[in-house]
């Protein structure tokens, strides 16, 4: 996994933020346009794959109720967040027929009744606990479909952060906050939160399992600096970024590239030569290993 | 295991269906109108999927068999392909399915009936052919890999049995080979096994049997009395390539009665260029998309001269034990099949 992992968690309540704040200590760092807390998956959490500890940014934002506030929010969450390595997850209650209340549930449909568009999540990551499709209203529904949980954010939700990530990597857990015998109007801020609060570990695995999908990325970071004394034109910058990345999973970029690339009096003459060293080369099958 | 089907609900109620739904207790089912709202989807990952792929069980619509590239044969007269399955067991890091599909999920056409009623229709358009009509199975899928669940070729061979003019080509790396042995020779059904060196098998073919648990199941079939083919394909040009390549050779007919094998081809690696960029992006730190390769025609293929230093290394190889007219080679400059 690489440095750069970032997990976005979108809710829609400050109520539903404030278990998942607690548990992963972040810090408010905005409140306009909407709340933002950050923080760093750490400490607690080892990366099996790698034998380390995970490192990467957590950000949770409060996008207030309904869907067009959860696409505003994912939207502008986006722009303030590298997408390479980025996973969204939508946790926050919902209401349900028959499931008790507190229940933990991973959405593996989401339906727009508005318009009847209806999305799967790729369910890549582990998740053993209880799975189920969402109907996502515009307003508040107690009048529950069978076998299906019930929200006014889900579908906006995958809806906009699908636009940033591939669907392996958006995701949505909701717990069970009403049913046909535990009605809607009886919830407040407090009891959504203790009904969160002990399901934070559980969250927080799941988050584990969609980190440990994302593969090791390369870092041309240096490499690609090494060129700022040059006049390159987008499509040059590109080229050169290809050439880097063939070569270093050749296991080619090295203290000698590294010296042609500062001595580059041209783009054009330093691709060329890349270019050149690459035709040479023949390719290992260590080379050719995951 | 699969912790996920997707049922299309036309077919939930399918005997087919059913059975291998019964032999996943413990995964969860969620029921769907199309395959495709699962399967085509854009924002997909299939590096990310290929780590937990979910199964679908749907039906095949429209055409069932398609006509192979005019330059693929192995020696039939017409050559057709069908899949009953799309994506496969295993994860060759070469395979172009990797840029063909969005999704890693495997998809099985349960309808086998509806593709024998199409495969049959196309047996009689060359009931009068001089050679017989080919079909092969195995391009989108491994033939035999996930047998015990399809159950395919306990099906399709005695299908194919009642239709001498024609002949079914399983491609596959599996040694699912009880179906096979458990039954009596099909003499118009050639089993084809994949081969590479087990140096290159270990390095690319993930999760795909070993080059020596793959020629253990041809020679049991070949003692068996079934046609076999050999493949290879692609070969793969690395450092060494010759040295392990001739070991393979000499593996393969060192176990293999030579004369009972009815082709031997051989592949470059090639793909079109779309599904090449799309691997490439996929796995920018693979070292096999990354030297000896050209674009020409919308291919992306090994270098002329590398693939006519290749070919004609390993063909060297081959024609020490086999006789030339069972020797098939694919250029690259011909189409792919896809």
């Amino acid at each position: 996994m690489s440095s750069k992992t970032t997990v976005n968690i979108v809710v829609a309540l400050n109520c539903e933020a404030k278990p998942l704040i607690d548990f992963y200590r972040l810090s408010k760092v905005q409140s306009r346009p909407f709340d933002l807390y950050v923080g760093s998956l750490a400490g607690n959490n080892k990366d099996k794959s790698n034998n380390g500890e995970l490192e990467c940014t957590v950000n949770l934002v409060v996008s207030g109720l309904g869907s067009q506030n959860m696409s505003i929010a994912c939207g502008w969450l986006a722009g303030r967040t590298d997408q390479q390595q980025t996973i969204w997850l939508n946790i926050g209650t919902a209401g349900h027929k028959e499931l008790a209340t507190s229940e933990i549930v991973r959405v593996h449909r989401v339906v727009d009744v508005a318009d009847g568009r209806s999305h799967y999540p790729a369910l890549t990551a582990k998740w053993r606990g209880l799975s189920s499709a969402l109907l996502t209203y515009d307003s508040a529904c107690s009048n529950y479909p069978e076998d299906a949980l019930v929200d006014m954010e889900g579908s906006a939700f995958f809806h906009a952060a699908g636009m940033f990530a591939s669907s392996e990597l958006v995701q949505a857990i909701k717990i069970v906050s009403d049913n046909h015998v535990e009605s809607v109007e009886r919830l407040n801020a407090s009891l959504i939160s203790q009904l969160i609060t002990p399901h934070t570990n559980v969250i927080n695995q799941y988050v584990v399992s969609l980190l440990a999908l994302l593969p090791s990325s390369q870092d041309l970071t240096d490499y690609l600096s090494m060129v700022r004394h040059l006049h390159c034109t987008v499509s040059q910058r590109q080229q050169y970024k290809e050439l880097l990345s063939k070569l270093a999973s050749l296991d080619q970029l090295n203290s000698q590239t590294a010296e042609e690339i500062n001595n580059a009096d041209s783009i054009t003459a330093l691709i060329k030569g890349l270019r050149n060293q690459l035709a040479n080369l023949q390719p290992s099958l260590a080379e050719m290993r995951n | 295991m699969l912790d996920t089907l997707y049922i299309e609900e036309s077919v939930s109620e399918h005997f087919r269906t059913q059975e291998i739904v019964a032999r996943y207790p413990a995964a969860q089912k969620i029921y769907i109108e199309k395959y495709s709202e699962v399967f085509n989807p854009h924002a997909q990952n299939f590096r990310l999927q290929k780590q937990n792929p979910a199964l679908i069980l749907a039906a095949k619509q429209n055409k069932k068999v398609l006509s192979t590239p005019t330059q693929y044969e192995t020696g039939g007269g017409a050559n057709y392909y069908f899949s009953h399955m799309l994506n496969c067991l295993y994860d060759c890091r070469y395979c172009f399915l990797q840029g063909m599909y969005r999704s890693a999920n495997y998809l099985l056409f349960v309808n086998y009936e509806d593709f024998v009623e199409d495969i049959k229709k196309h047996a009689q358009i060359h009931k009068n052919d001089d050679k017989p009509a080919w079909f092969f199975s195995g391009y989108d899928c491994d033939s035999l890999a996930f047998e015990p669940v399809t159950k395919f070729a306990d099906f399709f061979l005695p299908e194919f049995e009642l239709l001498p003019n024609c002949v079914l080509e399983l491609r596959t790396k599996s040694t699912q080979i009880r179906s096979l042995v458990d039954r009596n020779v099909v003499p118009n059904v050639v089993v084809a096994y994949s081969l590479s060196p087990q140096e290159v098998a270990s390095a690319i073919e993930i999760g795909a049997p070993s080059t020596e648990k793959r020629l253990d199941a041809l020679v049991k079939l070949q003692q068996h009395g079934w046609r076999i083919g050999i493949r290879f394909d692609p070969i793969i040009w690395h450092q060494d390539y010759q040295i392990h390549y001739k070991t393979l050779v000499e593996q393969v007919f060192s176990q293999l009665d030579p004369s009972k094998i009815d082709s031997i081809t051989l592949g470059g690696f090639r793909l079109p260029k779309g599904y090449y960029k799309t691997m490439r992006s996929l796995y920018p730190e693979h070292g096999l998309f990354s030297a000896g390769l050209t674009e020409q025609q919308a291919m992306v293929s090994y270098q002329p001269e590398i693939e006519q230093e290749v070919f004609n290394s390993v063909s060297e190889f081959i024609r020490t034990f086999v006789d030339e007219s069972k020797l098939f080679v694919y250029p690259s400059h011909s189409e792919t099949i896809l």
